[in-house]
């Protein structure tokens, strides 16, 4: 039981009333409910509009118990802050009874109060008696409640951290169990309820207006703490507060985000103004990188509004002036260290464990709250919406282990898994990280690294050899990211062909990876686990998929993995309630696709403008996602297809040479043929279920219609494409004039995709509807295809496994001596000269550090002799000149050879030709491959991509390179005085089609091509400086429209942040 | 799901098995392939168009007993180079040279020595001596290059090194399989290996001999300098030889092997004759130009392992001519036999060697008036028929009672051949000569300074008499003919892509 507060303490109640008519009665019941009451009262009106001015003269009860109750006006936009000023001012000094008695407690108090707020009858004597304990306290606040509902916390002090931010605070609608009473001194109190001893409120010179409406508080406390005055609050005084002015009610202009903002920035200010002045700076940029950091990483984490709310705390640096005037206004107030208030500032560690409490919220794990009171939402971060997940995650978690192990899904991956264990039993040793990989079939022999394939797709001139300015292709950067996440596992160690070895992991997890994205798009057939789970083995073991692992079709194995999340992606799209995110993923996944298997994106195109066509209102929407997304992510490529449309039919690893024709039933049940293939009729068994299940008349109608037209076209594709002849076998390679057909898998695929989700679709919930029927053959004949049908696959699989992977995969040894291989990747860039003799032709080819095609597909007719070239070979090969010695060195050595290699007997007379060439020793002979360096120039250290020479040609220097086709940022000394009199030049070892491609900037300044030159040639100055060789994107504009594309598109493909789209499938 | 659609369930499935049937019928029966294939330009045909050489180059030995490794001073040696390029009239009909100049130039191997200017007439003989411890390089370019020969020759009547050597000079080559020498007292073979290229060329030299193939250390891994020449003695690996068959193989480049065959017996001089490669292994040997007159062998060895079963016959003007032993003997694998031809009648003969494996084989002739005098010998060795042209430049004239004569030997069918002969003042004169069917024919060349012969029809093969008749007796030396490549066929060259050896393989 509070005691009477005794007499001599004169309590002015200072009520601030704007348009507050909705609460202003329950207020002035309150104050006239004190078992303290105040000794005088001054209502400030700040221009009301509404009936609260009436309410107030009106009041008969507070004129009773307050004796002395005064009226003061102030102009319509006084903030608080400055109608507590004015009331003050006009305020006479205490009355005479206290005169007396105010010794150990000053003059007297003001009691600031809102025309919002409901004081507790005992508040003021609580909050006079925390003010009683120590004569240094000069502010004591009370214990802020919400308005609607008493039991729930708004505010008990303020907690902030140095930088200011507010942390710590009650959250947002937190119930009160006591657990913030022990809280005494703190920075700083609410104005509503604030009993603030009036000498301290006229030395501290009042409110400072440069905070306005928000914050002042914190402000003046902080002041007051500074000048060496307490600031306690009192948590057993309770006030209720609807804080009208935050949340909108009072003022409807002002939106509670703005509410939110102002006072985030305006508690940076305060921090920044309050702060030791040489701190201020760095706390400046720290509130910058801070608000920035936390910005970005809310974004990521999709809180929008949270990232829009970090960002506020930048904007309290865009107005200097208010902290800088601020902290002059307060100037020589300040009585006691700032080190002395250590105690009352939140840790920095505090600030950052909220930031990740709200990504974590975001992210779906964060504990739920419903959003209550605007005020305490403003005094936090935004807070996620509860979630089912969210909740499910609070429960105990017992036995979780169990359930996941139990878990369909997962079994279903897992096994697998085993599948594609045992299925690369024979090449366990490709798969070593720092091994090249896996060759054969048509995956062609690659050694390079992520960079260098990023490479072959950016810049304008790439490719092996000399290299050419075609349109690369698009799953190259797909590879290359592949490749760098290889790269930058941890205990993995740098890879050798970080390409090769990522393509064998594909292949070998293709099995695995088939099953969890099946299992994942079969949710939007059924939500029924285990049905889920046989989708995904259905899937997963299918011939087209073994057969294209072991032929090293890269194309349909990517198309493969990704073709359930496609069509999973088309389903929710044409369902009205589908969430953007996975519209989105859905469009990653089929510019995936396309980019990999060119057939498949195109029906993907072309079925999301049939559903623009047929669909409605978000549907619409959503299909012109799935349209333009992948077209803009595919970017100029797609020009390729539109000039030469039977690229359509094709795609890396997607056709078939001379091939040997299966025979038309294997193909109908859904077996290409190949490498890899097992028994045809185990998949009969899926036919038979998916054919049956179309049938059914108890399932949706449209579905199993779109899904009887996928089948019937993707047979169709499927079975036709042995028959069409989409090329000839180019004359310069082996089988001349042979036919090359597209492979007949993409259309069974797609094909086995309609029967396995009619299947799915069919038989899900059948036990359910058959409980339901009377009895009659459907009980006999559903369980027995059922049962077929998970037989089949169980065989399948079992077939698959101990068919392996046949002889067409090997493993991947490099195919260049390592030597020249480590010479090509140094410094130098130099290249290698293959020779090979056969059928009456001498055969060469140039090997540098660039990659060249991974995956065999679609050949040009007839390669392009490179004029440079041919005649450095024929030089090579006719035997040493006396007249001029060092013809076929120079020639070499002009094309950045260092090695020449013929692959075959050392007996062949065209070895010893080789070997009677002047400028080249043999190196070795090994294994059929004989080996000899070029000699190097005079002045050079080996043939080298870059050098400088002089005016005669003389080699002056070689210029070491730093990336593919000459590409290098290298320091160049300046010219010895004497040499190179009449100007040193740049010869770059590449043709000259490559100057078109290149940026040569020498110490700052472009260098252009010297006209008519051999080779590309630039004069450089004579002087230092630095010299930057870079080859430029053929379309950079379009590439930071894809770069943007994607990232835009990945962000909102995350199925992070809503919990609707934690609820998709 | 409305009433209607329902029952669209079992007609859709219906349609899709008509589908099925439809695909299955059609895959079965469809006759021939769709062909969307864009059309090819057709391939560029890839034409083994010949060019007439620009550049041919030969390596004359130079004096063979100079320079030998490990044998410090060495008596004074010269010998005499002369080389000319096929005058217009013989060559083949329809073959034009190059445009534009040509040169034919003498140099020396390694490099030094004072040589003739270069000559730019066809016919015309260019000739220098060398007698410094280096090989002469005789260098054809431009239009002078199709059809260059060269010839090294030397003629000493007096002393003991009297005797009369030729040899073709030669283009270098990766394998040279030499036939020369014996085991007779004072009998001297040294192998005279040229390096005409840039680089060092390692050599090993392996000698068959009639017990079979001689290993020693000391003819593996024989290092020549680019450019360089190196002499050895083939007793430092294999001393005692009887009937030595020389190979010479090189790594590394292309070396001209000669090796040269001398005999001092005691202070009598038995002469001496240079062999050049000869024809690689084959089944068929023939060997063109030999004159019995006395002491002849016929020396036949056997390269591989197995044993063979070697039958010889000779070629006589008016035919083949029966051997009175059969003329069949077997030599084991990888040695060498002798075979005594001294007791056929003086006259000019060929000799035809057949094997049931591939066999080498050379003959070497002997003329000497008495026991106890000076003599001589002339080897002469198998070669290739001659399919396009052959020549020599003679040895020049000035010489007293010098007389040379082209021997010319025609197999299985009748041939003729046109001979070119120069003479000093360059008059060209041409015959066109026939030869019988396995049989051979002789054409006097006193005072010509070079020959050709250009084969008209049938298998020839050629080769030149040289010799000497003087108080003492004769010296004679025995070159054979070898084919001239007139034109180069480069072999087509081919830009692989990328992936061109990886021709897909099928199931």
């Amino acid at each position: 039981m509070v005691r009477a507060a005794p007499r001599p303490v004169f309590v002015t109640g200072v009520l601030v009333v704007h348009d507050g008519g909705a609460w202003l009665r329950e207020c002035l019941d309150a104050l006239s409910l004190q078992t303290r009451p105040l000794d005088r009262l001054v209502i400030v009106d700040t221009g009301s509009t509404d009936d609260s001015l009436l309410i107030a003269e009106r009041h008969a009860r507070i004129r009773q118990v307050v004796g002395d109750v005064a009226a003061i006006s102030a102009p319509h936009e006084s903030t608080f802050g400055e109608a507590v000023g004015r009331a003050v001012e006009q305020m006479s000094p205490e009355s005479a009874p206290s005169q007396a008695a105010t010794a150990d407690m000053g003059a007297g108090w003001l009691w600031l109060l809102h025309d919002d707020s409901s004081a507790a009858p005992q508040a003021l004597a609580h909050l006079l008696d925390a003010a009683r304990q120590s004569s240094s306290v000069g502010v004591v606040g009370p214990k802020l409640v919400s308005w609607q509902d008493p039991s729930r916390l708004l505010e008990v002090g303020s907690v902030i951290t140095r930088s200011g931010r507010r942390v710590g605070g009650p959250a947002s609608g937190e119930p009160d169990q006591g657990q913030h009473d022990h809280r005494s001194d703190v920075l700083g109190v609410n104005t509503s309820g604030m009993l603030i001893r009036r000498d301290v409120f006229e030395t501290l010179g009042g409110f400072d207006s440069a905070f306005g409406q928000s914050c002042d508080d914190l402000d003046l406390c902080w002041r007051a703490q500074l000048a060496g005055h307490r600031v306690i609050v009192a948590p057993k005084a309770r006030m209720r507060e609807a804080a009208a002015s935050i949340n909108g009610q009072r003022f409807p202009d002002l939106s509670v985000d703005a509410a939110r903002c102002r006072d985030r920035r305006h508690v940076r200010q305060v921090a920044l103004a309050r702060c030791s002045p040489y701190a201020a700076p760095f706390l400046a940029i720290w509130i910058a990188m801070a608000s920035i950091g936390s910005a970005a990483a809310l974004l990521v984490a999709k809180r929008p509004r949270g990232a829009r709310a970090a960002l506020c705390d930048f904007g309290s640096l865009m107005t200097p002036w208010r902290p800088i005037s601020a902290r002059w206004r307060s100037r020589g107030l300040r009585r006691v260290r700032r080190r002395d208030l250590r105690g009352l500032f939140a840790s920095p560690r505090a600030g950052f464990a909220h930031t990740l409490d709200t990504i974590h919220e975001g992210i779906g794990g964060g504990p739920a709250r419903p959003v209550d009171d605007a005020l305490s939402s403003a005094r936090s971060l935004e807070s996620g919406p509860a979630s089912e997940d969210a909740e499910s995650l609070e429960q105990p978690a017992r036995g979780a282990d169990r359930r996941i192990l139990r878990h369909p899904g997962l079994l279903a991956v897992m096994a697998a898994a085993l599948v594609a264990a045992v299925t690369w039993r024979s090449l366990f040793r490709a798969l070593v990280p720092s091994g090249f990989g896996v060759a054969g079939g048509e995956l062609l022999p690659a050694s390079s690294n992520a960079s260098e394939l990023w490479h072959a797709w950016l810049d304008g001139w790439h490719g092996a050899g000399l290299g050419n300015a075609q349109e690369p292709a698009p799953y190259l950067p797909v590879l290359s990211a592949g490749a760098w996440v290889v790269e930058h596992l941890p205990l993995i160690g740098a890879a050798t062909s970080s390409v090769g070895v990522s393509i064998a992991w594909l292949l070998c997890a293709a099995i695995p990876l088939s099953a969890w994205t099946a299992y994942l798009g079969a949710r939007v057939l059924t939500r029924a686990p285990w049905p889920r789970a046989w989708a995904a083995l259905a899937w997963a073991s299918l011939a087209t998929l073994t057969t294209a692992v072991a032929g090293g079709r890269l194309g349909a194995v990517v198309a493969h993995i990704l073709l359930p999340l496609v069509a999973a992606g088309f389903v929710c799209a044409a369902r009205r309630s589908a969430p953007s995110s996975a519209t989105f993923g859905a469009a990653v996944a089929l510019a995936v696709t396309g980019a990999f298997n060119p057939a498949l994106g195109a029906l993907g195109v072309l079925s999301a403008v049939v559903l623009l066509l047929l669909g409605h209102g978000r549907t619409r929407l959503h299909a012109a996602l799935l349209l333009l997304v992948p077209i803009g992510l595919l970017g100029p490529w797609i020009l390729q297809l539109v000039h030469d449309p039977l690229l359509l039919a094709t795609g890396p690893g997607l056709t078939v040479w001379r091939g040997a024709t299966t025979a038309p039933w294997q193909l109908a049940l859904l077996h290409p043929g190949g490498p890899g293939s097992y028994p045809a009729l185990m998949s009969a068994p899926i036919v038979l279920a998916g054919v049956i299940a179309m049938s059914r008349r108890e399932v949706e109608s449209r579905l199993m219609t779109v899904l009887a037209v996928l089948t019937a076209g993707g047979l169709a594709i499927g079975m036709a494409s042995p028959h069409v002849i989409i090329a000839l076998i180019p004359q310069d390679l082996a089988g001349a004039g042979g036919a090359i057909t597209g492979w007949a898998g993409t259309g069974l695929d797609l094909a086995a995709l309609g029967l396995i989700a009619a299947a799915l679709r069919g038989y899900a919930s059948a036990a359910g509807q058959l409980s339901l029927l009377p009895f009659g053959w459907r009980q006999i004949l559903v369980p027995g295809v059922v049962t077929g049908a998970v037989l089949g696959v169980l065989a399948s699989m079992a077939m698959a496994a101990s068919a392996g992977l046949g002889d067409m995969l090997t493993r991947q040894v490099p195919n260049t001596p390592a030597v020249a291989a480590d010479q090509a990747h140094g410094p130098l860039g130099n290249r290698l000269l293959e020779i090979t003799r056969d059928r009456g032709t001498i055969g060469y080819r140039l090997v540098g550090a660039e990659p060249g095609p991974l995956v065999r597909d679609l050949p040009s007719e007839v390669v392009e002799q490179e004029p440079v070239l041919a005649a450095a070979v024929k030089s090579t090969l006719a035997a040493g000149d006396l007249t001029s010695a060092n013809a076929a060195r120079d020639a070499l050595a002009d094309l950045g050879v260092g090695f020449v290699a013929f692959q075959g007997a050392s007996t062949e007379p065209l070895a010893n030709q080789l070997d009677a060439t002047a400028g080249m020793t043999r190196l070795s002979n090994n294994q059929g491959l004989i080996l000899w360096r070029v000699l190097p120039r005079e002045n050079a250290a080996g043939s080298s991509r870059l050098r400088l020479v002089d005016a005669k040609g003389a080699t002056w220097e070689s210029i070491a390179v730093t990336g593919d086709h000459g590409r290098t940022n290298v320091h160049v000394g300046p010219v010895t005085p004497g040499a190179l009199a009449e100007g040193r030049r740049l010869v770059v070892a590449e043709p000259n089609g490559w100057a078109e491609h290149a940026r040569v900037t020498f110490a700052g300044r472009r260098l252009a091509a010297i006209a008519g030159a051999e080779q590309p040639t630039y004069l450089v100055p004579p002087d230092a400086g630095q010299l930057i060789i870079t080859v430029l994107p053929t379309h950079p504009r379009w590439d930071w429209g894809q770069l943007a594309l994607l990232l835009a598109v990945l962000f909102l493909a995350a199925p992070l942040g809503s919990a609707r789209s934690r609820r998709a499938p | 799901m409305s009433g209607p659609l329902r029952s669209l369930a079992p007609v859709r499935a219906l349609a899709l098995v008509a589908v099925y049937a439809g695909l299955l019928f059609g895959a079965t029966h469809l006759p021939t392939p769709i062909n969307v294939a864009q059309p090819t330009s057709p391939a560029a045909r890839i034409t083994n168009h010949a060019d007439p050489l620009t550049r041919t180059r030969s390596i004359c030995p130079g004096p063979e007993a100079l320079g030998v490794e490990g044998l410090p001073g060495s008596p004074a040696q010269t010998v005499s180079v002369a080389a000319a390029s096929a005058p217009v009239a013989s060559l083949p009909s329809g073959f034009v040279t190059g445009a534009g100049d040509g040169s034919l130039t003498l140099s020396g191997l390694p490099s030094g020595g004072t040589w003739p200017a270069p000559v730019t007439v066809r016919g015309q003989v260019v000739s220098g001596q060398v007698s410094t411890p280096r090989s002469a390089l005789v260098a054809g370019a431009g239009a002078m290059a199709p059809g260059t020969v060269a010839t090294q020759w030397s003629l000493t009547t007096k002393g003991t090194s009297r005797g009369l050597v030729t040899s073709a000079c030669i283009p270098g080559a990766g394998s040279s399989w030499l036939i020369a020498g014996g085991a007779a007292p004072g009998r001297l073979e040294h192998l005279v290996l040229a390096n005409p290229g840039p680089n060092p060329v390692t050599v090993d030299v392996s000698v068959f001999g009639a017990k079979g193939r001689i290993e020693s250390p000391n003819g593996q891994g024989l290092v020549v300098a680019g450019y360089g020449r190196t002499v050895i003695l083939l007793d430092a690996i294999a001393e005692s030889e009887p009937s030595p068959v020389v190979h010479v193989t090189a790594r590394g480049g292309k070396v001209a092997a000669v090796l040269s065959d001398t005999w001092l017996d005691g202070l009598v001089s038995r002469g001496g004759d240079d062999v050049v490669p000869q024809a690689p292994p084959a089944r068929e040997q023939v060997i063109a130009g030999v004159p019995i007159d006395g002491r002849a062998i016929l020396r036949v060895g056997v390269p591989g392992d197995s044993e063979a079963v070697i039958q010889w016959s000779v070629l006589t003007a008016s035919g083949p001519k029966p051997l009175p032993a059969g003329g069949v003997t077997r030599v084991a694998g990888g040695s060498t036999k002798d075979i005594d031809l001294s007791s056929l009648p003086t006259g000019a003969y060929a000799v035809q060697v057949r094997g049931d494996v591939p066999v080498v084989a050379a003959v070497m002739v002997e003329r000497r008036r008495a026991a106890g005098a000076a003599s001589d010998l002339a080897w002469s060795t198998a070669s290739l028929p001659v399919r396009t042209l052959a020549g020599m430049a003679l040895p020049a004239s000035g010489a007293e009672g010098l007389t040379q004569r082209l021997d010319l030997a025609a197999t299985k069918d009748p041939a003729s051949v046109r001979v070119t002969t120069v003479r000093p003042g360059g008059q060209v004169s041409t015959e066109n000569v026939a030869i019988g069917a396995d049989s051979v024919s002789t054409v006097p060349l006193d005072g010509a300074t070079s020959v050709w012969v250009t084969p008209l029809s049938g298998i020839v093969r050629a080769a030149v008499l040289t010799s000497v008749t003087d108080a003492e007796g004769v010296l004679l030396s025995l070159t054979p003919l070898v084919d001239l490549s007139l034109t180069a066929t480069p072999l087509p060259l081919r830009q692989l892509r990328d992936w061109s050896d990886q021709a897909p393989a099928q199931p």
